[in-house]
């Protein structure tokens, strides 16, 4: 059995940790294709953001990156609704490609200032405008620097020892317990 | 199969070490730096959380073995669950410390020593701390708000563009 095991959200453990902020984005949004009403997403709590603390966050966001995040993001936004649209009407996701990149996709990356204006606020609300110039502080040492430069491949380093980890101890497992199974009549998923 | 990119990332760290290492000394001499490097490493993964978050990727195993074994021998849950439970998880529980050494390990490749302990010291201060509190919840809230954004956007566009999707013969 391949135990590809989904560490993609789970081994962000370091990378993520460490990001500080590059999970922004990481997790492709699936885009609804029923009509549905906007869910009351980020039941987020009043803001206690300042225009101090804003102008810090995106100030710390240009330093992470969260614009290149929010393009990744629509990026996936347009697979999956090519994909999705393909299904729909029975048709080739190539043959979906012209209509969704002519008409509806100049909408998303007119609006995806909206989306870093989200994050934006978020970061502003959580930390106070010192606590953002710290952390921007931190980021432009060359320790920060190495960090946020570092973490794509670490997070691709950690997921796939924690796959790999699984898979031998389960092949060694289940070499172990082989004699086991069969006299309990089961089978391994191979 | 696992030896390899180990293997690898061990290789390119030492090389690493080398070429920063003063010329004169030792090459034998890296070996321990790499160990001081584990060691580091470690501390900065306790305050990091990662011996948990390799608890919860076990427990993710266990669950798609419990979902495969019932596939695979036709059980129902609970009986899938005791047979993993019983014969798989003793095994996977006991070699932990291995699955969160392994997880270490591009920590301790990646920096040197010096950079180990000033992350350390970095999450290990208030402002790093509060970042370790905060990141769960914001990236959360990130994710979220990204799904709330993309249905409401692409909603406003279909509606915007209905009659020319509909001329394109496409239904929704």
């Amino acid at each position: 059995m391949k135990y590809a095991f989904r560490t993609a959200a789970g081994a962000l453990l370091a990378a993520g940790v460490l990001s500080t902020g590059t999970a922004w984005g990481q997790a492709a949004p699936a885009p609804a294709l029923a009509p549905a009403p906007a869910p009351a997403a980020t039941a987020a709590p009043a803001s206690t953001a300042t225009e101090a603390s804003r102008r810090e966050a995106r100030a710390l966001g240009e330093k992470l990156g969260w614009e290149a995040q929010v393009r990744g993001i629509i990026n996936s936004v347009r697979t999956a609704v090519i994909v999705n649209l393909a299904q729909a009407n029975q048709k080739t996701p190539q043959d979906m490609i012209g209509v969704v990149d002519d008409l509806l996709m100049p909408d998303f990356v007119g609006e995806a200032g909206s989306l870093t204006e989200t994050i934006i606020e978020t970061w502003a609300g959580a930390f106070t405008a010192d606590e953002l110039r710290n952390l921007r502080s931190f980021y432009n040492t060359p320790l920060g620097d190495k960090l946020l430069r570092t973490i794509p491949q670490l997070n691709v380093q950690i997921n796939k020892a924690g796959q790999v980890w699984t898979q031998r101890v389960y092949q060694a497992t289940q070499q172990k317990h082989a004699d086991e199974f069969t006299r309990r009549g089961l089978k391994f998923a191979q | 199969m696992a030896r390899a990119p180990f293997a690898t990332l061990l290789a390119i760290a030492l090389a690493a070490t080398a070429a920063a290492a003063p010329a004169l000394a030792p090459a034998f001499a890296q070996m321990p730096a790499i160990e001081e490097n584990r060691r580091e490493a470690r501390l900065l993964a306790d305050v990091l959380e990662i011996p948990r978050e390799a608890e919860a990727m076990v427990a993710r195993a266990r669950l798609e073995m419990i979902d495969a074994t019932m596939k695979s021998s036709d059980l129902a849950e609970e009986a899938a669950a005791r047979i993993v439970d019983d014969i798989m998880m003793p095994n996977f529980r006991a070699r932990l410390p291995e699955l969160i050494a392994q997880l270490v390990e591009p920590i301790a490749v990646n920096f040197t020593y010096t950079d180990l302990r000033e992350l350390r010291a970095f999450y290990a201060s208030p402002l790093g701390r509060k970042l370790l509190r905060t990141l769960p919840v914001a990236q959360a809230q990130g994710a979220e708000a990204g799904l709330a954004w993309s249905r409401q956007v692409f909603q406003d566009s279909v509606d915007r563009h209905a009659d020319e999707l509909r001329a394109r013969g496409l239904k929704f």
